[in-house]
């Protein structure tokens, strides 16, 4: 029963992915429509007024995947309301029901892209003779396949967008990916022959195991041919060198710029939450801003204390005053930023101390005249000579200096090492005038608190929330007059940015790898030509369409392979002269190797098939008197 | 002489034991009505109008004529390289006029050599490798393919230069690696199109030479295509062709 069934493993094999894909689009399309109607107005899903063309009208006719998406955001901006990204669920039956809704049209097309590409697929493996039209049919949709399948799937895995999950529903993607299958069934699975002379050859031809060429003697054979023209074979590897060094090399810097700022994020400290006063809408108050300003004196240092005395799971609260004030030593002037802080700012928010020490907590409490200076502002203010022990002079009062602090990592917009931290009760009382009008509250420009357990900063933050609004007397129709920072969000939007920076760099560069791929087609097709009457001859004894299409298959894998080793080599290179240069420390990751060496194979596939095909469907007697 | 003997005893225990006891004096060509018609634009060529031979086992055909006479174009249907437009052709008795591509493929491999005028040998590979390529596409591993590949050199009469690559050999030592790589696959017949038309005078005697020893020796059916009386003559069979068709077809 198995033995018999062998000679249609192809035909087998065909239907068998025909089916899987028939169940998957089915399956999968409610969830697609889902997605979609989710990115439209919950109106115009269920008014309906707006036929959603965007999502179908192009899709038999595979246009750059771009136009769609676009095409989307016209169907959202086109309709007045705005743009809701939770929308309800109750969206989705709503936007089954008018005629033109484009779940109906994608239900119906999905299954039937999927039938057509398997009836092409099907015949084209059952009847070889007829398959020529068949197989152009499928190589022109496994081109468009190849590029949706490029395009979206990285930008989908990359971007937060949810892009792909439009194209989806598009005929071409499913005839494209039927049509690919069917292609690799035709070169890879030996070709059917259903002549009624089969039996009979059975005869003619003795029983040998028929085990095709080996990898090694492809392999060879297709060293040969491409040593035959050395520096041929090296140009046309360079567009493929230089498409995957730039792939592995972008992304390195991406991911490098991606990891400088998580550090800067995170080396704040993930368990910390920033509480500042006014709404979250309104101007944040920088740290350099000087503080209270208008509408954001809401936040007070009771506020701490109440923090400090009702909220569990914390492990510190950290209320500070900033505020710009002149700074001067014996020689130098500085206007800076000061710091009213804490005895334990230091240690929560990890900065190191260079030389002296930070001020004690009896200091605190006592409100000594002491302060520890950022890396810059000692050096601005006393050059080479140490400070500590020195005196600096803030807005006229004398300070002495107990410490330095170690170089700090780069905020957004200000130097931390230009700061000046000074016990937040001297801060009150000396410097910072810091009384809410009409009362005897100490304002804060921010208050951190640090949570213990990593996995509770939404919970404490919720607490912290209820807390202050309990404290500041809202009523429940009132907006927040404080807003709670989670670094957590802060990283997350921040590694979406740097993400899209990253994918940006790695489809320019994957664009350079596409120019090698057809730089590479473009030789092999001038081999083909070259090597026709090689081909006729090797036809002529017995070779079979699938022999030839290998042989040339596997010369040009092996090309955009080696191509794209020799590439992650120069990729790390440039990635190492990019740390050298100092500018950035390009980070190397195994799935940017996996990504560039996987792209150059895929393009050396992609691009392998039209020649191999061509070389394959030469006639053996034409070939042969080729001059 | 005797060694040579000995090695060709060897040759036919080993090349040809797979060899099915056939009928004697069994038709191995059979060709009813052959046509073969090129569409030119608006015109039609009847390259073959109607042939109808009959070729038995062991016999050693010349077809001659003149250039346009058809007899290329019948050679290359009878090489399945190129389909009939119309009639029938049974090779050992099966019909191959319009089997698929790769049938057509697997039937070139197992039942047919072909020799070339310009020998057509792969610059970059050895006489072995050369000799061994149609057991490639046959799925014979290398060492056996080696093996046999040796016993067909020793049988052309170069089994000292298995290393050579064509650029080191003569014309007519090329002509030879292109025989036994005729002969390796033990072809129902082996078609030869005017194999010495590129080699001077004493080597296209010597190629003649061994080809009426290997039909002799090891009893091949050979077929020779050729546009030279005196090269016809040494054959036992002449089929002569002029616009298609055969005009004359006798024993000599």
């Amino acid at each position: 029963m198995a033995k018999t069934l062998i000679p249609y493993a192809k035909n087998i094999f065909v239907a068998v992915c025909a089916v899987l894909i028939l169940i998957g689009s089915v399956a999968f399309t409610p969830w697609v429509n889902f997605q979609m109607i989710g990115s439209l107005p919950a109106d115009s899903a269920t008014v309906g007024t707006t036929p959603p063309t965007g999502f179908d009208a192009p899709v038999g006719f595979e246009p750059p995947a771009g136009f769609e998406v676009p095409a989307a955001e016209a169907n959202t901006t086109g309709s007045q309301g705005q743009s809701d990204t939770t929308f309800p669920p109750t969206g989705f039956p709503a936007g089954r029901l008018p005629g033109g809704a484009p779940g109906t049209l994608g239900q119906f097309l999905v299954p039937l892209a999927a039938v057509v590409g398997l009836g092409l697929a099907g015949f084209s493996a059952w009847k070889p003779r007829h398959s020529k039209f068949a197989s152009g049919v499928i190589f022109v949709f496994s081109l468009a396949a190849a590029a949706y399948f490029i395009i979206f799937f990285a930008m989908d895995a990359l971007l937060p967008i949810p892009i792909s999950l439009v194209s989806l529903t598009s005929i071409g993607f499913w005839l494209g990916l039927v049509g690919t299958i069917g292609l690799f069934a035709q070169l890879f699975i030996p070709r059917l022959t259903t002549d009624e002379s089969r039996a009979e050859l059975k005869v003619m031809i003795p029983k040998v195991k028929r085990s095709g060429l080996s990898l090694s003697q492809n392999l060879s054979v297709a060293i040969d041919a491409l040593m035959a023209n050395k520096v041929r074979s090296a140009l046309t590897m360079l567009g493929i060198i230089i498409g995957v060094a730039a792939v592995v090399s972008m992304l390195a810097v991406g991911r490098g710029a991606s990891a400088s700022v998580t550090e800067q994020i995170t080396s704040t400290g993930l368990d910390l939450l920033t509480i500042s006063p006014g709404s979250g809408t309104g101007a944040a108050p920088g740290p350099g801003a000087g503080g209270g300003s208008g509408n954001a004196d809401t936040l007070t240092y009771d506020d701490a204390l109440a923090i400090e005395q009702n909220i569990s799971g914390i492990y510190a609260v950290l209320p500070q005053y900033n505020k710009s004030l002149d700074v001067r030593s014996d020689s130098e002037r500085l206007q800076t930023t000061v710091r009213g802080v804490t005895e334990n700012y230091a240690d929560v928010r990890n900065i190191d101390i260079e030389i002296g020490g930070y001020f004690s907590q009896a200091a605190y409490n006592n409100a000594e005249r002491v302060a520890v200076l950022g890396q810059r502002a000692a050096e601005e203010l006393f050059g080479g000579l140490n400070p500590v022990g020195r005196e600096v002079r803030i807005s006229g009062t004398r300070f002495e200096v107990i410490g330095v602090l170690a170089e700090q990592d780069g905020g957004f917009g200000t130097d931390p090492n230009l700061e000046i931290h000074v016990p937040l009760t001297i801060g009150y009382r000396q410097l910072f005038d810091a009384r809410r009008s009409g009362s005897n509250d100490d304002l804060v420009t921010s208050i951190v608190v640090g949570v213990t357990d990593l996995d509770n900063v939404e919970g404490v933050q919720t607490e912290l929330t209820a807390l202050l609004r309990r404290e500041h007397r809202l009523e429940a129709d009132e907006e927040d007059d404080f807003s709670v920072l989670n670094q957590q969000s802060l990283l997350d939007t921040a590694s979406q940015i740097t993400g899209i920076f990253t994918v940006l760099l790695g489809a320019i560069a994957g664009v350079s790898l596409l120019v090698g791929g057809i730089g590479i087609m473009n030789i092999m097709l001038v081999s083909v030509t070259e090597r026709t009457k090689e081909i006729g001859l090797r036809k002529a004894l017995g070779a079979r369409r699938g022999h030839i299409s290998q042989q040339f298959f596997i010369e040009t894998i092996f090309l955009s392979t080696l191509g794209g080793i020799l590439g992650v080599v120069v990729g790390i290179g440039i990635a190492q002269l990019v740390n050298a240069s100092g500018v950035l420390a390009a980070v190397i990751t195994w799935d940017s190797i996996v990504l560039g060496l996987g792209f150059s194979a895929v393009v050396g596939i992609f691009f392998g098939v039209y020649p191999a095909n061509r070389a394959a469907a030469l006639e053996p007697i034409e070939a042969l008197r080729y001059e | 002489m005797s060694a040579q003997l000995l090695t060709a005893d060897y040759v036919r225990e080993t090349l040809m034991e797979t060899v099915e006891p056939s009928q004697a004096a069994a038709a191995v060509i059979e060709t009813q009505d052959l046509k073969k018609i090129y569409t030119m634009g608006e015109t039609q060529v009847n390259a073959l109008n109607g042939v109808s031979i009959r070729i038995d086992k062991g016999e050693f055909v010349a077809i001659v004529g003149p250039s346009g006479s058809g007899k290329s174009t019948l050679m290359t249907i009878l090489g399945a390289l190129d389909k009939p437009t119309s009639g029938s052709y049974r090779l050992d008795g099966t019909e191959i006029g319009q089997m698929s591509d790769d049938s057509l493929s697997d039937i070139r491999n197992y039942r047919i050599g072909f020799v070339f005028q310009k020998f057509n040998l792969l610059a970059r590979s050895s006489s072995l490798a050369n000799v061994g390529l149609p057991l490639v596409y046959a799925g014979v591993d290398g060492k056996e393919r080696d093996r046999r590949a040796h016993a067909a050199l020793d049988l052309v009469g170069l089994g000292e230069r298995t290393h050579h690559k064509p650029n080191e050999l003569s014309g007519g030592q090329q002509q030879r690696v292109a025989i036994a790589r005729a002969l390796i696959n033990q072809p129902s017949i082996i078609l030869a199109d005017e194999p010495t038309g590129n080699l001077d005078t004493r080597t296209g005697e010597e190629i003649m030479r061994l080809f009426r020893q290997l039909h002799s020796e090891q009893g091949i059916t050979l077929i020779l295509v050729t546009h030279s009386p005196e090269i016809a003559q040494q054959a036992d069979r002449i089929i002569a062709m002029r616009d298609g068709e055969v005009v004359e077809d006798h024993h000599g």
